[in-house]
């Protein structure tokens, strides 16, 4: 989409007002003046002038390149004369009343995808953010993509390896921007080293990945969604965990598998607290093979750098990686953010970022339950708000609670729609107090509706306590993706003891859906990282004789200085793709006699 | 198009300050339980493995690479008698925990 062109009306408009500084963000309004056509002159002629246009040309020794209305034309500099010159010249003469260079305006490009405006890490207006909290923003806090994006969009030419919890390939965009493993093997644009297969969809419908890797490469201007920092990319999903985390065997796999596989760029948007040589080997053999790392500063608040908490890979001293700290919308550090003077290089936009999602979720408001025996809707009063519950016994959120009925064999269930989803998992948690190995709580599915303790399959008994915690479950649905899936939930008692019972809250199914089409705001180093991953993506597709090392640079010394970043990172600088374009690399080991 | 993080923040706040005083959920941890990253060179690196570790019940162990071997053992005697063992045995084995890396989101 980026165009350029002699803007003859554009630049006709700005004869009368010079510039629409107010309408572009800070940093694209002191960009500097476009540069001239060099042979041409747009003249403004007075109302009461006489003489032709083309005479005037004439008498200077030009002729007229084109009328442009009645008092308007472009001259076409035929005298040898210096621009500045010929302005001089045309200003002198009696019939004109303005004159001025004919500026070549180069279109910012700026994508067609409908949630583009909410992407405030790629131009900030000071927007909202659907679904974001509420936050200050500073417009031109942003990455400068618009302008980077004049340069270039397109990062095909660079694989990025997205280690991470994998990647929905079918998302809408997403699809198309995917590493092409056919010929090596891996059809499915990447590798699970969890699952040991070569499906990298998040199994356990768990987004993180998804959205990680639309934030390097949503397929720009396509009219669909968001569009990632490239518009176009090679996209490597590697599936290093599930929700609850990686390992450092998968860690390890999956970057030897990207670099034997021609990643150029590794992004990693976790961390651990643990000094593990095994990792740092891998980032080491990264930076021996000239890939780069980028990875995320993490989320405690903390300084990496203070001897107490370290976090790594971050804290890895190898000169390869790129260590991220977030920022808001105001290129304040985030919150939330790690930091380090020494271990985080940059920083990058990582509060309300809106990217790919890997399916809908549908969050349950607990009512409209098909119910027997204790089980009751209500709302309970955990200290900091009121929350939609599923309780058994109805009495659970009172003070004191009651317990359960002896005897019970009573069961909560609701119907899901879940055609056509390729993994689903239903998420909440629970509170448990039963009789130990007595009294349980089950879990049970049906594919065909009705009471799924009757008609389908139990999937999980718990008994006993959770004491005074309440415990995240996640279960995996497979099996019930369809029209009519019911999952619920039973509680069975015997007749001797009864306890406090059992409240469900905050369930909601994740899907990863094919051909999907949806979006989700998160925060975190997480999200930071790959705006850093793209910018680097985009740098190396510029500039393909770049190294590793290069990169880097053009990553750090382009940047913007921050000063919210000043004596916290080491660069104090935010990632900015237009200056990490324009980045040149003083020169070394040059020596000049001055005489 | 949905806020995860809030729904996430609902459920946080609820964990630390529930009724009757419900607390956060607990650390899942900086390691994944008896399992290690163990490097040992050698084309027999595999077999002295299972030779050195044996009697704590070899329930995998997986090549990572040339050197590398992810081990999970039935029963953990700790990292220490296992790093005891190995020296016993004259050979170079080097062991460290199988970390857990958390997403930053």
């Amino acid at each position: 989409m980026t165009k350029v062109c002699t803007a003859v009306l554009l630049a006709l408009a700005l004869l009368v007002v010079p510039a629409r500084a107010g309408e572009r963000p800070a940093a694209i309004a002191n960009a500097p003046a476009p540069p001239p056509v060099p042979d041409e002159l747009l003249v403004r002629f007075k109302a009461e002038a006489t003489a032709a246009p083309a005479s005037v040309a004439q008498r200077l020794g030009d002729r007229l390149q084109r009328a442009l209305g009645a008092r308007y034309a472009v001259m076409k500099l035929e005298s040898g004369q210096t621009l500045a010159d010929a302005l001089a010249a045309y200003r002198a003469m009696p019939e004109v009343e303005a004159v001025q260079p004919n500026y070549r305006y180069r279109f910012l490009a700026v994508p067609n995808d409908p949630l583009y405006p909410q992407l405030w890490a790629l131009n900030n207006d000071g927007q909202p953010v659907e679904g974001g909290t509420l936050a200050a923003a500073i417009p031109g806090s942003d990455l400068d993509m618009e302008r980077g994006w004049d340069e270039i969009t397109d990062c095909t030419s660079v694989i990025v390896a997205v280690l991470d919890s994998g990647v929905n390939y079918l998302h809408q965009d997403i699809a198309g921007n995917l590493w092409d493993g056919s010929a090596a093997g891996f059809p499915l644009h990447g590798y699970d080293f969890l699952d040991d297969d070569n499906d990298p969809m998040p199994a356990d419908a768990f987004g993180h990945g998804t959205h990680v890797a639309a934030t390097i490469g949503a397929v720009g201007n396509n009219g669909i969604g968001v569009a990632g920092v490239c518009w176009r990319a090679q996209i490597m999903a590697l599936r290093i965990g599930d929700r609850r985390g990686a390992t450092t065997a998968r860690i390890v796999q999956a970057m030897q598998f990207a670099i034997e596989h021609g990643a150029r760029i590794i992004n990693l948007s976790l961390g651990g607290s643990e000094h593990d040589p095994a990792f740092e080997e891998e980032v080491e053999r990264a930076r021996r093979r000239g890939v780069l790392v980028v990875t995320a500063a993490g989320n405690e608040g903390a300084d990496n750098d203070d001897g107490a908490t370290p976090f790594y890979p971050c804290d890895f001293p190898q000169d390869n990686v790129v260590c991220t700290a977030a920022l808001d919308q105001s290129y304040n550090r985030a919150s939330f953010s790690n930091f380090g003077a020494v271990s985080v290089d940059v920083g990058a936009p990582g509060t309300n970022i809106l990217s790919a999602w890997p399916g809908r979720v549908r969050a349950d408001d607990l009512r409209g339950w098909v119910r027997t025996g204790g089980w009751t809707e209500t709302v309970c009063n955990f200290n900091l708000g009121r929350l939609p519950a599923l309780v058994n016994p109805a009495s659970w959120c009172a003070t004191p609670p009651g317990t359960y009925a002896a005897g019970a064999n009573d069961v909560a269930y609701k119907a899901f729609d879940l055609a056509g989803v390729r993994h689903a998992r239903a998420a909440f948690f629970r509170f448990l107090a039963t009789e130990p190995d007595v009294d349980f709580l089950g879990y049970a599915l049906s594919p065909v509706g009705g009471n799924p303790f009757a008609v389908g399959s139990l999937i999980a008994l718990h008994s006993g306590s959770t004491g005074t915690r309440p415990i995240e479950e996640s279960i995996d649905l497979h099996g019930c993706f369809t029209s009519t899936c019911t999952f619920g939930f039973r509680l069975q008692s015997n007749g001797a003891v009864a306890d406090r019972g059992v409240a469900i809250v905050g369930l909601r199914i994740d899907t990863v859906e094919p051909n999907a089409n949806a979006y989700a705001v998160l925060q975190g180093t997480s999200m930071a990282a790959p705006h850093v991953a793209g910018v680097a993506a985009l740098v190396w597709a510029y500039n393909p004789r770049y190294t590793s090392a290069d990169v880097r640079a053009a990553l750090i010394e382009g940047g913007e200085p921050v000063g919210a970043l000043a004596g916290i990172t080491a660069s104090g600088r935010a990632v900015n793709a237009f200056g990490a374009l324009q980045y040149i690399a003083p020169p070394a080991g040059v020596a000049a006699a001055v005489r | 198009m949905r806020c995860v993080r809030r729904l996430a923040c609902a459920l946080v706040l609820l964990a630390a300050g529930g009724a009757g005083g419900e607390g956060l959920a607990s650390d899942p941890g900086t390691y994944v339980p008896r399992e290690y990253i163990v490097t040992l060179a050698g084309a027999d690196a595999a077999e002295a493995l299972r030779a050195l570790y044996g009697e704590y019940g070899i329930e995998r162990l997986q090549p990572l690479g040339e050197t590398r071997f992810l081990l999970r053992l039935a029963r953990d005697p700790g990292i220490e008698t296992l790093r005891a063992a190995a020296e016993a045995s004259g050979r170079r084995v080097e062991l460290a925990r199988n970390y857990v890396y958390r997403y930053q989101r």
